[in-house]
């Protein structure tokens, strides 16, 4: 379990999550939903270290993250962003065993699990040997899923990983993902902005709005009993869209 | 029975079993180059037992005066008015013994002349001399007529022709200026008669002329004497004796001879300082390209630029990685291996030679500091136009910091990191050229040479072959490249 106490993260001045207490229970997909800028996905980048909250309490399995190293976080989470984050310089294979040899394990120890993460994901063989720039969007995610797996970390963080893919692709890839999540029965927190691609993937939905937690639930609960005005102008301007 | 006695006693003194090598050095000009080959082989034709060291071709005063005090070189030829003005700032002192006096607490002592000064003279032709009795400056004072073709030097000096005619009274209005280079064919050709020379200049003996001797002594005495260090004369006493035997022995017009066998004839700096002890009669040689010499003066170019360059790599890009870090350590490191940039070459060269000596650490140490800012610069730059996204990335993955520097930022800046190199590699085949003036040879050293003699033959010896080597390095890094950039960001 994840749990978040009161945490607040400010940037010059501007307050970005302001006292934000909530959990993520274990064996379950959690989606962070709200407008860019709303703060989602900085608590994504406090919860795995890459910076850290300026006051309250993250922790991971009752573990106090600013109190462990980053190296030990990173073991507990695999973590997929909209950006491109496959190292250029190396093929599909040298990123996705990037962080088995990192911390000096065998890679025949992994290869049987990285069988399985491929058949999973459906990422061809004959990519493996090429770089970066021979793939295309959605074969390129596929290889970070691959390389945020192959650890087999408990937890999978995912930043908006479809946002920057062209719609079709991008709703075959929230098919594939909602089978993948249902046959790793991992915690999953999932950031999106996007109510359709939330409502499909979510077990459990938090609606964040100005850095603050305005409703959390599941997707019918906060459809059918709006907890304040902003739920239920959110939820009309998205449904506006289609 | 004298004479054997006191050899005798010198081969006891100098047959002292460590012989340690011995180095002779010279500045950048004809005459340095012949006398100290002169020296060179008079200790070696009666010494053959002393390995002899000929660092030759020195950039200027500073280098030789820093090299000698340091016990770099043992001593060179110079001359009583530079050792009083350039290095004793004494130029007052003329007589050797005060200049010796004044040389003592700096550990330097020098020989008696050798027999020749090299100064300002005044020549004529000797049919001119011959017409009008003249032998010395004041045989012209009754002669007003006479006309005379000055460098513009030479008339604008305080202590040139103005204060000279002063002194001696010379009432001639004809006085003409022109461009050293120009005088010699002008008396030749009979529009002068007579001109301002330097007294061992080659072309006096080309154009037979006739110095006239300054009997009233107006001009500073250039005396050439060799210039020591004490250490050298104290441990070798038999060897310095032998030296000074030749004191006196080489008079103008024999100096005259040997520069004109080599300027005019086209003969080595060697062949001009044999035929001193053995006469030959000297017909003009045609200069040859000599391969072998060109090959291993290129080859010790390349040591020094791929050393320097080693060195400069290997600081160069943990350096760029620390400017990287913070904003004050960025501008520190930039500003002061910007700072180096600006220093002229030889400026920086001669800089350590105080501290380094000569030869191969100042060389290096220069270089590398040449080397050093564009691969700091390149590395840098290469390292912070890498994706943040990339770097949290390798953190997330799990990479320690060493991993991350090592795996993903230092191959990421590769193509920036090699294009510094290159640039280093270039600056330095050029910079190394002139390591030569601080006796470190290479391809410098052809065109030292060939600056003293003024000779561009000998200057394209060592420039074609630098250039050469600056492509062909060029080439090379471009192929490397293909190794050295990884595929995947190689565009």
């Amino acid at each position: 379990m994840i749990e978040l106490v009161k945490v607040e993260k400010r940037y010059s001045g501007n307050t970005v999550l302001d006292n934000i207490s909530t959990s993520f229970l274990t064996g379950k997909t959690h989606i962070l939903l709200g407008q860019s800028g709303c703060g989602k996905s900085t608590i994504l980048r406090l919860i795995i270290g890459l910076e850290s909250a300026d006051n309250g309490e993250i922790f991971v399995d009752n573990k106090d993250v600013s109190l462990i190293s980053r190296i030990e976080i990173s073991a507990y989470f695999g973590y997929v962003i909209q950006d491109k984050t496959l190292m250029p310089h190396l093929t599909v294979l040298d990123n996705i065993l990037l962080p088995v040899r990192a911390r000096k394990i065998a890679t025949d120890s992994v290869m049987e699990h990285f069988d399985f993460l491929k058949k999973l994901v459906e990422l061809d063989d004959a990519l493996e040997a090429k770089y970066p720039s021979q793939l295309s969007g959605g074969q390129k995610q596929k290889a970070c899923l691959v390389r945020a797996l192959i650890l087999n970390p408990p937890y999978l963080l995912m930043d908006e990983p479809f946002s920057a893919l062209d719609p079709m692709i991008r709703s075959a890839l929230q098919v594939e993902l909602k089978k993948i999540f249902a046959e790793l029965e991992k915690t999953v927190i999932f950031v999106t902005h996007d109510l359709n691609e939330a409502s499909f993937l979510g077990d459990e939905i938090t609606l964040i709005n100005s850095g603050r937690i305005i409703q959390k639930g599941q997707i019918q609960e906060l459809k059918s009993n709006p907890g304040s005005e902003f739920v239920k102008s959110f939820f009309e301007a998205q449904s506006q869209q289609f | 029975m004298k004479t054997t006695l006191l050899s005798f006693c010198i081969l006891l003194l100098v047959s002292v079993p460590q012989a340690y090598p011995i180095t002779v050095s010279s500045k950048n000009f004809t005459e340095s180059y012949i006398l100290a080959e002169i020296f060179s082989k008079k200790i070696k034709d009666d010494f053959p037992e002393h390995e002899i060291n000929r660092k030759l071709g020195m950039g200027g005063t500073g280098i030789l005066f820093g090299a000698l005090t340091n016990g770099d070189i043992d001593f060179y030829p110079e001359y009583t008015g530079t050792i009083a003005e350039a290095i004793l700032k004494r130029p007052e002192l003329k007589e050797i013994s005060e200049i010796n006096k004044a040389l003592l607490p700096l550990g330097l002592i020098a020989s008696k002349s050798l027999g020749f000064s090299n100064t300002y003279a005044f020549a004529v032709k000797k049919e001119t001399a011959a017409k009008y009795l003249i032998n010395n400056i004041s045989d012209l004072a009754t002669l007003p007529d006479l006309r005379y073709g000055f460098s513009y030097e030479f008339l604008k000096r305080n202590d040139g022709y103005y204060a000279l005619a002063e002194k001696y009274g010379l009432k001639n209005t004809n006085v003409k200026g022109m461009a050293h280079g120009l005088a010699y064919e002008a008396i030749e050709s009979g529009s002068v008669d007579l001109i301002d020379v330097y007294s061992t200049d080659a072309k006096i003996k080309r154009f037979d002329l006739h110095i006239l001797e300054d009997n009233l002594e107006f001009f500073p005495r250039y005396d050439a004497v060799i210039l020591a260090n004490i250490n050298f004369v104290k441990e070798y006493p038999g060897l310095w004796l032998h030296l000074k035997s030749l004191e006196g022995k080489i008079n103008g017009p024999e100096m005259v001879k040997l520069n004109a066998l080599v300027e005019l004839g086209n003969y080595t700096f060697k062949d001009s300082a044999t035929s001193f002890f053995t006469p030959f009669s000297a017909t003009d040689k045609e200069r040859k390209i000599n391969f072998g010499q060109i090959w291993s003066k290129t080859r010790e170019h390349l040591f020094l630029v791929f050393v320097s360059l080693l060195l400069a790599v290997v600081i160069g890009v943990p350096l760029g990685y620390l400017a990287t870090c913070s904003g004050w350590l960025r501008h520190s490191i930039f500003a002061v291996s910007g700072i180096v940039q600006t220093i002229p070459s030889l400026a920086l060269l001669c800089f350590f030679v105080p501290f380094l000596g000569i030869g191969l650490a100042p060389t290096l140490t220069a270089l590398f500091l040449y080397g050093l800012l564009p691969i700091v610069r390149n590395a840098c730059i290469g390292l912070e136009s890498i994706d943040n996204k990339l770097k949290e990335t390798s953190q997330v993955l799990g990479l320690k910091k060493m991993q991350s520097i090592l795996w993903i930022e230092i191959p990421l800046s590769m193509p920036s990191i090699i294009a510094g190199i290159k640039t280093a590699a270039v600056i330095n085949v050029g910079t190394a050229t002139l390591a030569a003036f601080i006796g470190c040879g290479g391809l410098g050293s052809f065109i030292v040479t060939g600056l003293a003699l003024n000779d561009i033959n000998t200057i394209l010896h060592g420039a074609i072959p630098a250039a050469i080597l600056a492509l062909i390095l060029q080439y090379l890094f471009d192929v490397a490249d293909r190794f050295l950039i990884p595929k995947g960001i190689r565009s």
